[in-house]
């Protein structure tokens, strides 16, 4: 826990440091108001990469958004920030800190935090406090299958995630046709790969392989020569970073040779690639974004690839998914300010639950649920170190490649 | 009623101890009171180490096992069978308490590191017999409880209140078990089971006997955190930094003794609390720092260190008068 935690506490010390020089001129000048926004990330522990993405993803929305201004509500115009807290990647850390945003520092809007397991726990406190929030990282179907009124997931849930990569398999002349399943014995990562033996069934593939593995597992090397004896011709596996990089480098270890694999997560973030050199070739992930998306926001006018070119301008590195899933989750609340007219939380939990706006990220309308169900996932696969789309036909920036 | 018997004087403070918690949300805020209910809840975790490692000399490492078994014993009833909460913590500590009678007899025969390891080992197991009856607890996907009804301060109060309950319980337990021939019997197995083995004890009987108890008690403390929290998953309850964080505070306050675990269970989650909230990553080293402390220069604990320094300021006077 200490080997990653100097940047993450340097920058934790930073943002409370600022939050501290904000608030204290918000006290003094007092000539602009300040909409506060709350969230717990995981800015140390095992999810700290991830948790670094997310933050960033908001922070870019409130730099932009208070250099135009701030937010107008009601004929006043509002400066954001955000209250952030450092969960450590655990779930009951995580639980006290949306306790300590609501009741101590008094925040009325919630951001998610990073992760499935520790959203659900979390919207329980939120719901309780009949307050809203918007999840930017949360993709667990069992988040929003629980009858709450306060939580919405501007993502696809976790269950659609790999519908594309075993359709395009289904589709390629001759078909894969024998599928191996492997997951991290964890919320997300089950519910995703429990979803793709779903579609295997659907699309006519035949699961030759599932197995999940405990968390906290270093050697996956048994497992894969289980899977190895078993030829697939496609392998998807779930879990976190980590864990696939390590998986990866052991498919190739052990001499495991599919013609495809994929992940719930894994090669577009910005590590996977860094750590696997050319073994990360042709391996896919289903995204929920990426630059290369036809879409344009209807507030900063930014297309997607404009946010990227952005960002990489303002964070030194390209952004993969989670920064601008992050940035949708702000724009749902800045939509929703607009049409409550009103800071309210209950007025502007209504008006999340109408939302129907177009962002960079993609169109954004929840069902009853608080799903997003106006989005659809594509397919990347990494090419000469590169993630490029290739799946819907018609969004592909390149042919899908098979290995032999 | 004899009011210099040490039984009625223990009853008498931890009645005062009661009433004070019970007191207590007045003045805190539903951030504090969640942090109070945790601490309480370490607390009782606590106490059945004690009774396991302060009583009996078994250091019970892995008794965050029937925290688990009671959390998922309790909404497996409450969410898969409709059953109320208190249906739910029955069935949670009636598990726990099989577990330990059957288990008992096996990894009571181990002594020290031995069976502090055998009862890691055990916690281990259970985890992923858990996350792998998927049918029955929803493996690695958890569980979720439905949402209690009424706001959230009613429901933060009622959370807090159920373990200030159990708590008391887990006093009113240990208090009796000190001050029984079964406590004396307790003593004579940590002083030297042999010798008491010998004089007519029967050693794996009160041993056994002592962690259902601990088992009861811990598994109580998991369903209500179910209850608490509304969602569960295996490497949440089975988490071994509950057992950890707990045998500090146990270590902490006194081993052995009936408030022990409680002054531990304070001390550390406001001292963790504070050092979070304005030092952040600190407070890891302010809990590994802790440790080292208590372990070398408090070996006995705060309550004996305390207990101590007054004893001699007493003796001080005495000598100076």
């Amino acid at each position: 826990m200490f080997r990653m935690g100097t940047t993450a506490t340097h920058r934790s010390i930073g943002a409370i440091a600022m939050a501290c020089i904000a608030w204290s001129m918000g006290g003094t000048a007092a000539a602009q108001e300040t909409i506060r926004f709350g969230a717990a990330l995981s800015l140390s522990g095992r999810l700290a990469t991830e948790g670094k993405l997310v933050r960033e993803g908001y922070d870019f929305f409130v730099k932009h958004i208070n250099d135009r201004g701030g937010i107008p509500v009601g004929g006043k115009t509002y400066k954001v920030s955000i209250v952030y807290y450092d969960d450590e990647s655990n779930t009951n850390t995580s639980v006290k800190l949306y306790e300590k945003l609501i009741s101590e520092d008094g925040v009325k809007f919630l951001l998610g935090p990073y992760g499935s397991s520790a959203t659900i726990a979390v919207s329980t406190v939120v719901e309780q406090h009949k307050l809203p929030m918007v999840v930017a990282h949360g993709a667990a179907t069992t988040i929003y299958n629980r009858g709450y009124k306060y939580t919405f997931g501007v993502l696809n849930s976790v269950d659609h995630y790999t519908r594309n990569i075993v359709k395009l398999s289904s589709e390629q002349t001759p078909p894969l046709k024998r599928v191996a399943l492997i997951n991290e014995n964890q919320l997300f990562p089950q519910l995703g790969i429990d979803g793709a033996a779903q579609q295997a069934k659907e699309f006519g593939l035949e699961v030759v392989f599932k197995e999940k593995y405990a968390s906290g597992t270093k050697d996956l090397s048994s497992e894969l020569e289980k899977m190895k004896a078993t030829r697939p011709d496609l392998v998807i596996a779930g879990g976190y970073t980590d864990d696939m990089i390590l998986l990866a480098r052991q498919i190739k270890q052990v001499g495991l040779k599919p013609r495809l694999v994929g992940f719930l997560l894994g090669p577009t973030l910005p590590g996977f690639i860094r750590a696997l050199g050319s073994d990360a070739e042709n391996m896919l992930e289903p995204v929920q974004w990426t630059p290369g998306m036809p879409w344009k926001d209807s507030l900063f006018g930014w297309t997607a690839r404009e946010y990227a070119d952005l960002f990489q301008k303002q964070y030194g590195h390209a952004p993969d998914y989670h920064p601008p899933q992050s940035t949708a989750a702000l724009e749902v609340y800045y939509h929703a300010f607009q049409k409550a007219g009103s800071l309210d939380p209950q007025k502007v939990r209504d008006a999340v639950a109408a939302t129907d706006i177009m962002t960079a990220y993609g169109p954004i309308r929840f069902n009853a649920n608080g799903q997003n169900v106006a989005k659809s996932m594509s397919v990347v696969q990494i090419q000469n170190g590169k993630p490029v789309v290739v799946y819907p036909l018609d969004a592909a920036e390149a042919k899908l490649r098979l290995a032999p | 009623m004899n009011w210099a018997s040490p039984t009625v004087r223990t009853l008498v403070l931890a009645a005062a101890l009661v009433a004070v918690l019970a007191v207590l949300p007045q003045f805190l805020s539903l951030y504090w009171l969640r942090i109070a209910t945790g601490a309480l809840m370490l607390a009782v975790v606590a106490q059945g180490i004690n009774l396991m490692a302060g009583m009996l000399g078994y250091p019970a490492f892995g008794n965050v096992v029937f925290f688990g078994i009671g959390a998922y014993g309790t909404t497996i009833s409450m969410a898969s069978h409709g059953q109320s909460l208190a249906v739910g913590l029955l069935a949670g500590a009636l598990a726990a308490a099989v577990l330990a009678l059957l288990m008992g007899p096996l990894l009571l025969r181990l002594r020290g590191h031995y069976f502090a390891i055998a009862t890691l080992g055990l916690n281990e197991a259970t985890s992923a017999v858990v996350a792998n009856l998927t049918g029955l607890t929803g493996g690695g996907t958890g569980m979720s409880l439905p949402l209690a009804q009424g706001d959230a301060a009613a429901i933060a109060h009622a959370s807090y209140f159920r373990f200030v309950l159990l708590f008391a319980a887990s006093l009113a337990v240990v208090v009796a078990l000190r001050d029984s021939r079964f406590g004396l019997a307790c003593r004579a197995i940590r002083a030297n089971e042999e010798a008491a083995a010998s004089a007519g004890v029967d050693a794996l009987r009160v041993k056994t006997a002592t962690w259902i108890m601990s088992a009861a008690m811990t598994a109580v403390a998991g369903g209500l955190y179910a209850r608490w929290v509304g969602f569960i998953e295996p490497t949440l309850v089975f988490d071994m930094s509950i057992s950890v964080k707990a045998f500090v505070m146990f270590l902490l306050g006194g081993a052995g003794t009936v408030f022990g675990p409680f002054v531990g269970a304070a001390l550390i989650e406001t001292i963790t609390t504070l050092a979070w909230s304005h030092l952040l990553k600190v407070h890891l080293l302010v809990l590994g720092a802790a440790i080292m402390f208590v372990v070398l220069v408090l070996p006995n604990g705060l309550q004996a260190f305390v207990l101590d320094r007054l004893r001699l300021m007493r003796l001080w006077r005495r000598e100076a008068s």
